[in-house]
């Protein structure tokens, strides 16, 4: 049954990237490839995002890190950057919440 | 996290904050530039974060570059500890000289412990050790453990084994010493057993040669008790070691005469010289002074019972003069009682038992005497050899 493009406005676009997709052929684990990140949550106290591009905007209730093709939001109170090196940052603080956009 | 704190101090940290312009952008250029920055916290109009000390001239290039001034809160561990003292010399060369004597020192023996002694002594072991060159003070990579021990067994010829092991400073020496193996009787010399002491024949035993008189017998000083000359009945004679044992009930006496003018030594001057030890070597504060008598003192230096090779000798220089004391009566009778004492000490210590005493004191104008008769056992034979002549 072909989609109208209707419905596919309808909801939100999944895109998954090529080096997703032949990660997941393979059965590689997708953080080796590159552009694609990797996060990792200690409840919500602590958030480790390897492949981070820049920060976008940072205080301390909110936190915007550039990925490859994407954005994170952090939401939350006292938020610190703990570390930034070598594409890796350490947000700690409280986390309320985590939001992706293109 | 104390691991990285360490190596934080170590390399050194500043702790800065930065304000105005645009903290992303400061936080993105040093990610790119690989500038560490780390706890970024977010204040008012700007950050505060830590950098390396390495680091901390790179930073104020991307704040600029952001817009923001960035000003040093704190500095911290070793670099910056160095660069804040690095115009005082003094401290420089103390701390230099303490690592060189600590080098130094830790090269050396400091103490040197001798176990396993019984017939020997301590001070004879380790008298020997240092002219053989282990002593305090010495370097530890001048001793020949091997030569060492070699040279302690030549020299004492009661060891029948050593080992020298160096612990850090310390030299632990082990010593085992030779069992003297039983002595052997010559035989081949004839001799007589005579009385050493008037008196009366309790017990006569005869291991070899012939009894020459009874038991109940008195003998006088020089009599014969056993004879080494045996004469067979084919008329032949033979010539012995006599052997045997003699045991007499005899009478000694020991008399102690003092008068009250006592001659003596009469000390005219004495003068202490101090000197330093510091690991065998010793630093005389004062000239040596001329004297009849020295006397030397140590006061070393003591870590729980360990002697450290660190400490200040004490010399006494006593000169005299022959001169005569004129003693009170007390001081003559305590004289003549401890001469008495010292006499009985030395003639009695052969006794085996002492039958009955007798004491008398008699203080007169002139002197105090003290007598005492005893009737004592003990062992009166004295060998006494005799030549052949064929």
């Amino acid at each position: 049954m072909a989609k109208s493009k209707n419905d596919s406005k309808g909801k939100p676009e999944q895109k998954e990237s090529i080096m997703t997709k032949l990660a997941s052929e393979l059965e590689v684990p997708s953080e080796v490839l590159p552009g694609v990140f990797h996060m990792e949550l200690l409840e919500n106290r602590e958030a480790v995002i390897d492949g981070c591009k820049g920060v976008q905007e940072y205080n301390d209730e909110r936190i915007i890190l550039k990925l490859n093709k994407k954005t994170v939001t952090f939401l939350g109170l006292n938020l610190e950057l703990k570390a930034f090196t070598n594409e890796r940052v350490i947000i700690s603080g409280y986390i309320a919440n985590i939001g992706f956009s293109d | 996290m104390l691991v990285i704190r360490i190596l934080r101090f170590v390399f050194g940290y500043m702790y800065f904050s930065a304000h105005g312009g645009f903290a992303e952008r400061f936080i993105n250029l040093c990610a790119g530039k690989k500038i560490p920055i780390w706890d970024v916290k977010y204040v008012e109009n700007g950050i505060t974060a830590y950098t390396t000390a390495s680091a901390e001239k790179l930073i104020y290039e991307q704040a600029e570059k952001a817009g923001m001034i960035i000003e040093p809160v704190g500095r911290h561990g070793i670099p910056y500890f160095i660069r804040r003292y690095r115009f005082r010399f003094g401290v420089a060369i103390g701390l230099i000289l303490t690592l060189v004597f600590t080098i130094i020192l830790s090269s050396m023996v400091w103490y040197v412990r001798v176990e396993g002694y019984s017939e020997l002594t301590e001070e004879q072991i380790l008298n020997e050790l240092e002219a053989a060159g282990l002593k305090p003070g010495v370097f530890k990579s001048k001793i020949d453990v091997k030569d060492l021990q070699m040279t302690m067994l030549y020299k004492i010829d009661q060891l029948s084994w050593i080992s020298v092991n160096i612990n850090g400073s310390t030299a632990v020496v082990e010593v085992r010493e030779r069992k003297k193996p039983p002595e052997i009787i010559d035989t081949g010399k004839p001799s007589n057993i005579v009385a050493g002491h008037d008196g009366e024949i309790i017990k006569l035993e005869v291991y070899q040669g012939e009894g020459e008189v009874e038991e109940g017998s008195a003998v006088v000083k020089g009599d014969l008790l056993i004879s080494g000359v045996e004469t067979l009945e084919t008329g032949k004679v033979l010539f012995h070691r006599a052997r045997g044992s003699a045991i007499a009930r005899t009478e000694r006496d020991i008399v102690s005469v003092y008068n009250f003018s006592f001659s003596a030594k009469k000390r005219t001057s004495e003068k202490l010289r101090y000197s330093i030890y510091f690991f065998g070597l010793v630093i005389p504060l004062a000239p040596i002074q001329e004297a009849d008598e020295s006397y030397k003192t140590s006061h070393m230096l003591m870590s729980d019972e360990t002697v450290l090779p660190v400490g200040i000798i004490r010399e006494r220089f006593s000169s005299y003069s022959q001169g005569t004391l004129k003693l009170t009566k007390e001081q003559l009778r305590l004289l003549t009682l401890s001469d008495f004492y010292s006499q009985q000490k030395e003639k009695l210590s052969k006794v085996q038992e002492k039958k009955s005493s007798k004491f008398e004191i008699n203080m007169s104008d002139s002197l105090c005497k003290v007598k005492g008769s005893y009737v004592c056992v003990e062992e009166i034979g004295v060998e006494k050899f005799f030549e052949v002549v064929r």
